[in-house]
């Protein structure tokens, strides 16, 4: 008995046993009997997503999206800067704050430093920051000699 | 070619022999100018290069007028104030800073600023780590920013120079320091005056290092003009260099 709705990740874990009865008795799928496992899942994703019943926006964009599932890209690493370190960290999203926070023991940052965004002061320590962004603490210039 | 290197001490005693040796072997007639209002100490022996005791400049010209002899060494045996900066910080002149605190950096970098050419070139550095800055006038105009635009410690110093200092103040011992963290920043001074003098420019208007990491970084900062002041970068590149 098919439920009224399932999930993408629901069908791609179907196996033949569950999948070709609902694509035959209750889809009506017109041979599915000669269909591989992978056609049939596209075909119930399909069949469901045309009729809303695929749940959590997972819209069916065509045959083998079943078989394939595609991970979304990796956010763009943050170059972050201070004096002679320089590094390209999976900082995106988090605030200045917690970047800092993050990098001021290992790094020695100057709890005065200058912060700049993608070459713009920062006034706000809770600023977020965007993937692909360029964060840099300005370290104060040496004082002996 | 005019040379000033002002403050002979951990940086300057060391670099005033190397910009010494290198005008000896120049063509031409040279001038070298050592700035110093300070006095050796026998402790000082540990980081700084000099023979004899007594005022800085004066001991190290002695020193580098024997060892050079194609070289026109003069001391002033004066610590820059804002009475002699006009007089030390001249036209057309290459000026070393080698200072240990803020508020002549700022004093120099704002002389600087009221001369048409001058090439500025100052080092300072921590226990382990520093950086070299060099700011550049062509034909009245910035080329490279100035000492304090980037850093407002040096633009608004919470230090004293030590014109400034009580007897008491400038008896006390400084900070301790590391000999090759002094080093460090001369060579990388001399480096940026070598390019310059090699290709009229520079790609870079500062340089930072961590002599723990042997890791020197260098920076272009662009010359902000007033309507942006404060407000941004203005950067350019950066290149790492591990040494």
């Amino acid at each position: 008995m098919m439920k009224e709705r399932y999930t993408l990740e629901e069908i791609r874990q179907m196996g033949e046993e569950e999948v070709y009865p609902l694509a035959k008795d209750e889809m009506r799928v017109p041979k599915a009997a000669m269909m591989s496992l992978t056609e049939l899942r596209d075909e119930a994703a399909a069949w469901l997503s045309a009729r809303g019943r695929l749940i959590e926006g997972a819209a069916f964009e065509g045959i083998g999206q079943t078989a394939r599932p595609s991970a979304p890209p990796a956010p763009k690493p943050v170059i972050v800067r201070y004096g002679a370190y320089e590094g390209e960290l999976p900082v995106a999203g988090k605030t200045v704050e917690q970047v800092l926070d993050q990098l001021r023991a290992a790094w020695n940052i100057d709890p005065n430093a200058l912060v700049y965004l993608d070459g713009q002061t920062v006034a706000d320590p809770g600023t977020q920051i965007s993937e692909g962004a360029t964060l840099e603490f300005a370290k104060p210039a040496g004082v002996k000699g | 070619m005019r040379i000033t290197i002002i403050g002979i001490g951990g940086i300057g005693s060391h670099l005033a022999d190397w910009i010494a040796c290198y005008l000896d072997n120049l063509q031409g007639e040279h001038t070298l100018t050592l700035v110093d209002g300070d006095v050796f100490e026998d402790r000082n022996r540990e980081r700084q290069s000099f023979e004899a005791l007594g005022n800085k400049a004066q001991s190290v010209g002695e020193t580098l007028a024997k060892r050079y002899a194609r070289v026109a060494i003069h001391a002033v045996a004066e610590y820059l104030t804002p009475e002699n900066a006009d007089f030390i910080l001249l036209e057309g002149e290459v000026v070393f800073l080698c200072v240990d605190n803020h508020r002549t950096r700022k004093l120099a970098s704002d002389a600087a600023g009221q001369l048409n050419e001058i090439v500025l070139i100052s080092g300072g550095n921590e226990l382990v780590d520093g950086n070299a800055q060099v700011y550049l006038r062509r034909n009245g105009v910035d080329v490279k920013p100035p000492l304090t635009m980037y850093h407002p410690e040096i633009a608004f110093p919470a230090d004293k120079a030590p014109y400034e200092k009580n007897c008491e103040e400038l008896a006390r011992a400084g900070e301790p320091q590391i000999l090759f963290t002094n080093l460090t920043a001369g060579v990388l001074m001399a480096n940026a005056f070598r390019r310059l003098m090699r290709d009229g420019t520079l790609p870079y208007s500062e340089v930072f290092f961590d002599t723990d990491l042997n890791a020197v970084r260098t920076r272009d900062f662009a010359v902000k003009t007033d309507a942006c002041l404060d407000q941004s970068l203005g950067n350019t590149e950066t290149t790492e260099v591990e040494i």
